[in-house]
């Protein structure tokens, strides 16, 4: 009988997926006890289960204790799930390569791994392999627009879209960044995942694979309507990376926003695009684990007919029923899931907005931890694009070996993504334009930025 | 009312994507001369009859050569809106082309700047935009 033990605060989804989803481990293993050291916070066996694509056997979770390497009891336990778990007449499918039995035959432990480490088992971690973006070059200082609609504001600014720019041309300049910075050639690229919650006239993802040059058999997805997306996008692409079904993939996300005249959002929402390669050599930052919350809560739509959106009225309740909750439960279900404490955390990424310190505070999280961002002053509220910004500008925070938190948070829940970096140095080049963005800037008037915005004027 | 004709289906159009979304130029087989957009059957600088096209990737980056203003509205698309920067660029790893200079100031266009090339829109059809590339300067 093979037995995979996998320690549950090694983050078990993860292995479990790296393990199963291989092209060269397509393992059925008959029986899964799951040990841990930690009290089992949900049902992890039927997940890993599926993770490791057994989905004809029942699994159950063993009793957990605190004796993960008892054998004695591992194997009072195994006889013990046996009975439970296993119909008598399974069939004992079994085809990985010798190595790989071999281990598993004398009992295979994951330790926490290193990229380098996981390569010599054979269990490849994806992450991403490297970022790049794109800012528009106009701005309007936020002043400009209170003074139109007679009111105050503080002072900041926020970057407006060119008269011939739009989500397309700005996802491919951040694309075509992002290849160039990665060193990665676009044939190698085979998924292209694109999120915004901006208006766009065609589905962007096979347009932009086209002026990338990819194979025209690489697989491109739209996501959208919400600011989340990128996060599921970057989760989509980690597991078609993991399962070997691509060799490396691109996500962007995309904001060129047209608030409504006289909204508070008009004062906060700024264009960007911002975009990661995910792949499986050369990481600049590996993935540990994630974990998501959904729900049916909105507190923003659309307006039928327009290009505008309406929020609910309540704006503390959005707040807290909104952001806060969903961030706090995806990111202590992967503190749970990956038996984290926040103060391991050396950066935390939160989606832009300004209840992050709240979330932040509920999650225990020290506020010295949590990632001020330059492309929030200079560029506003870039949306889709925000988190992927937060994580080009961590490059000079954080050392090889330390963790990252990454919290989206969009209509209908959030993601949460831990990160280790392993070469976040390699980022510096993305910085440095990110800077540079922030530097070069052509101001703009009001009447100007509805033009811009295609509010009045041609196109309108 | 006059019913609005939609040419971005026409093959026209459709042909020239490939040329004006991945920047792809043409090589003259016989001079090497680099010639873009990608549509001669004979070579404009020494006459060669083009009996196969030969691709070539043009650099994205590049330096002024010269360039002008134009301040007064063309006779094109109401979205060529004055002031306009025409310049022609030489291309780093060859190819001299024309186009438009966006996001600049006229003001500050200076022979031998350095300008990269990035995919924009040049005007719609139909309100759909018929995108190719022009410069912006890469102020580096």
């Amino acid at each position: 009988m093979y037995r995979v033990v996998i320690g549950k605060e090694m983050g078990t989804n993860v292995h479990a997926r790296a393990l199963g989803w291989h092209k060269n481990y397509k393992i059925n293993v008959p029986l899964i006890p799951i040990a841990s050291s930690s009290e089992t916070q949900d049902d992890s066996a039927p997940r890993l289960a599926w993770g490791i694509s057994i989905r004809r056997i029942p699994c159950r979770n063993p009793r957990p204790s605190k004796d993960v390497i008892d054998h004695d009891k591992e194997d009072e336990r195994q006889q013990d799930s046996e009975q439970l778990l296993l119909p008598r007449k399974t069939p004992s499918r079994f085809y990985a390569s010798p190595s790989i039995q071999c281990s598993l035959l004398t009992q295979l432990f994951y330790f926490q791994l290193s990229t380098d480490q996981g390569n010599f088992l054979g269990i490849v971690m994806p992450g991403i392999v490297g970022a790049g973006l794109h800012v528009p070059t106009w701005r309007i200082k936020t002043e400009d627009i209170s003074k139109a609609w007679g009111g105050q504001s503080l002072p900041g600014e926020i970057s407006v879209a060119g008269l011939d720019e739009d989500v397309f041309t700005l996802a491919v300049s951040a694309a075509k960044d992002a290849l160039e910075n990665s060193n990665i050639e676009p044939r190698d690229v085979g998924m292209v995942c694109i999120n915004t919650t901006s208006q766009s006239k065609f589905p962007l993802a096979p347009r932009v694979a086209f002026a990338l040059g990819l194979e025209t058999e690489a697989r491109v997805h739209d996501f959208g309507l919400s600011t989340r997306g990128t996060t599921q996008a970057m989760l989509a692409s980690l597991d078609a990376v993991s399962a070997g079904s691509v060799r490396s993939a691109l996500v962007i996300g995309v904001e060129v926003p047209i608030p409504k005249p006289g909204s508070s959002d008009e004062l906060s929402w700024g264009a960007a695009a911002g975009a990661v390669v995910i792949g499986k050599t050369a990481l600049v930052l590996a993935v540990k684990g994630c974990s998501s919350h959904s729900s049916a809560f909105v507190e923003r739509w659309a307006i039928p007919g327009t290009p505008f959106q309406k929020e609910t009225a309540f704006s503390r309740f959005g707040r807290d029923m909104g952001y806060v909750d969903h961030v706090c439960s995806s990111t202590s279900s992967l503190f749970n899931r990956l038996a984290l404490k926040p103060e391991a955390l050396k950066l935390a990424i939160f989606q832009e907005s300004g209840s992050a310190e709240r979330a932040a505070k509920t999650l225990g999280i020290a506020p010295d931890r949590i990632l001020r961002t330059q492309s929030s002053r200079f560029f506003g509220d870039t949306g889709s694009a925000a988190l992927l910004l937060g994580l080009i500008e961590s490059a000079d925070k954080v050392r090889a070996g330390d963790l990252l938190l990454l919290a989206s948070y969009g209509i209908g829940g959030s993601d949460a993504l831990c990160l280790v970096a392993e070469k976040p140095e390699e980022m510096g080049h993305a910085l440095g334009k990110l800077r540079a963005f922030c530097e070069r800037k052509i101001y703009v008037d009001y009447p100007s930025l509805l033009r811009h915005r295609k509010i009045i004027g041609y196109g309108s | 009312m006059e019913a609005e004709v939609i040419v971005m289906s026409t093959p026209y159009i459709a042909r020239e994507l490939k040329d004006e979304y991945c920047l792809i130029a043409q090589k003259c087989t016989s001079c090497g001369v680099i010639i873009y957009p990608m549509k001669h059957k004979i070579c404009p600088s020494c006459g060669q009859i083009q009996e196969e096209r030969k691709e070539f990737r043009l650099n994205p980056r590049g330096k002024v050569v010269s360039y002008t203003v134009q301040y007064v509205p063309g006779p094109g698309a109401k979205e060529f809106t004055p002031p306009m920067i025409l310049v022609v660029a030489d291309l780093e790893g060859g190819g001299r082309i024309s186009g438009i200079l966006t996001d600049c100031a006229p003001e500050t266009v200076k022979i031998g700047m350095p300008v990269k090339l990035e995919l924009r829109s040049l005007y719609t059809v139909g309100g759909l935009d018929v995108y190719s590339h022009k410069f912006v300067p890469l102020g580096e």
